[in-house]
């Protein structure tokens, strides 16, 4: 084997997979950096297949600027790119330009990225490009300030195996308000601070799910909204709720944990003490045999309370 | 032939040999080899008197420690899952974390030896160790620095940061 005493450069002498392996931890702005190493390290940011964009909150002072250049930094790299893309991950907290975002989005599912992660704020509706879920892309993390809707092919999808949303807006159900997500092989849904407001019935149908989480889901503005399950699979749930929701769980079978919260502070308003001890004890009715179970005090509370 | 009551008593285990680049063996436990994921691969065509190794690409020194790593991760399963089995709190993963930190803490000669070492033998959770290490020394370092951590000499022609 090649060993060597100290002073000499290994770093380079490294395969290409290695490096990239190495450079998938950074920034794109600090791997195009490397490229000023020497002439070995001039190529090979644009191989890297972990594209990482990152842009935290920029001063006033020349924010404008900063931000044209961000946009304009990532547009540059996806042009100048030769090969495919595992991971596309971008996170700001700058409001930037939909078109740009879409267009990044496009450009990843077109480099056949397999993993999608965007944090972003727009000031106008992002809609998500249909591909989205016809791609090769099996995980994405989505989240943001409730401007970003997903696309239809959704509801269809036969690659996506995590999907974690959040403050994002699901696509229109039927003409009836059904929504029927059909993910062949979904593994694990956490749908956070979603809007469901024009849809009617949510129905999740994913035969490989094991992980569930429903939290502070916004629901239709008449309070009906309602919720389809069966997934003999399904091994832990969550649900934490400000809203009433009518929940069907069914066939929860292999149910190892779940986590129940109705957050009463937030229902009363709505709905009276035994109407929220109703909702509980609904969503409790669908959990059988499970191992573990954490229900929070107030929502157990509320149910003795008017139990007596 | 006492023993042979004692039900306590456990089999010889099985054994592999790995022969380091430069000809020492190492007797090592099998499923302590098969922690490697290029041995696992090949091993069920092999006979069970001829597992032999010859790992042309990893030096007796890297090897010992390669194999050290294996050893502890092959225990600390062991009793990871025996303490969830009983369902006893341990801190096993929170030590077995510990233990890696500890052990990849090396001079960069021997880090890069490891990391590709672990590439060679497709040993996963040591090359992420590796690997995450590597791009722990580079963190925060403007290229110029990086250049100097790791002895690479700037061969381009046109050098932006020269004047600095």
């Amino acid at each position: 084997m090649y060993r060597c005493c100290s002073g000499v450069d290994r770093l380079s002498t490294l395969p290409d997979a290695l490096v990239h392996h190495i450079l998938s931890f950074f920034d794109m702005k600090v791997i195009v950096q490397t490229s000023l190493l020497c002439k070995r390290w001039k190529n090979l940011w644009n191989s890297v297949p972990n594209l990482n964009f990152h842009l935290g909150f920029l001063p006033r002072i020349g924010k404008k600027k900063k931000l044209i250049h961000f946009m304009n930094f990532v547009d540059r790299v996806f042009i100048l790119r030769d090969s495919n893309i595992d991971m596309f991950n971008l996170e700001c907290r700058e409001i930037l330009d939909v078109n740009r975002i879409t267009s990044w989005i496009i450009g990843a599912v077109g480099q056949h990225a397999q993993e999608l992660n965007a944090k972003s704020n727009t000031s106008e509706p992002l809609e998500l490009p249909y591909n989205l879920f016809t791609s090769n892309i099996k995980a994405m993390k989505l989240r943001s300030y409730g401007n970003m809707r997903l696309p239809s092919s959704m509801s269809t999808s036969e690659r996506i195996q995590s999907l974690y949303l959040y403050g994002v807006q699901l696509p229109n159900g039927n003409s009836n308000g059904e929504l029927v997500l059909s993910c062949l092989v979904l593994e694990t849904l956490v749908m956070s601070s979603c809007d469901l407001k024009d849809i009617k019935v949510l129905t999740v149908s994913a035969p490989l799910l094991e992980n569930l989480e429903l939290s502070y889901l916004r629901t239709n503005k008449d309070g009906s909204s309602k919720f389809n399950t069966c997934n003999p699979n399904l091994k832990s749930f969550t649900f934490v709720s400000t809203e009433y929701m009518d929940c069907c769980l069914e066939n929860l079978s292999s149910l190892v944990s779940a986590n129940i919260d109705i957050c009463v502070e937030g229902l009363k308003h709505h709905m009276g003490k035994e109407a929220c001890a109703k909702f509980f004890i609904e969503v409790l009715s669908g959990i059988t045999n499970v191992k573990s179970l954490t229900l929070q005090t107030l929502s157990v509370e509320v149910c003795l309370f008017s139990a007596f | 032939m006492k023993d042979s009551f004692n039900p306590s008593i456990e089999p010889p285990k099985k054994t592999v040999t790995l022969v380091s680049s430069d000809g020492y063996d190492f007797e090592v436990e099998e499923e302590v080899a098969l922690e490697s994921q290029v041995i696992k691969d090949g091993f069920e065509d092999k006979a069970v008197d001829d597992r032999e190794y010859l790992l042309f690409n990893v030096h007796s020194d890297t090897l010992e420690l390669i194999i050290k790593y294996c050893e502890k991760h092959v225990s600390s399963r062991k009793s990871i899952s025996a303490a969830a089995a009983s369902s006893s709190s341990s801190n096993g993963e929170e030590a077995l974390k510990e233990w890696d930190e500890h052990f990849i803490s090396v001079d960069t000669n021997t880090l890069y030896d490891i990391l590709m070492a672990a590439d060679y033998l497709n040993i996963k959770s040591l090359l992420d160790l590796a690997i995450q290490k590597v791009a722990d020394t580079i963190h925060g370092r403007s290229p110029e620095q990086i250049r100097k951590k790791f002895n690479i000499e700037n061969d381009s022609i046109i050098d932006p940061w020269a004047s600095e």
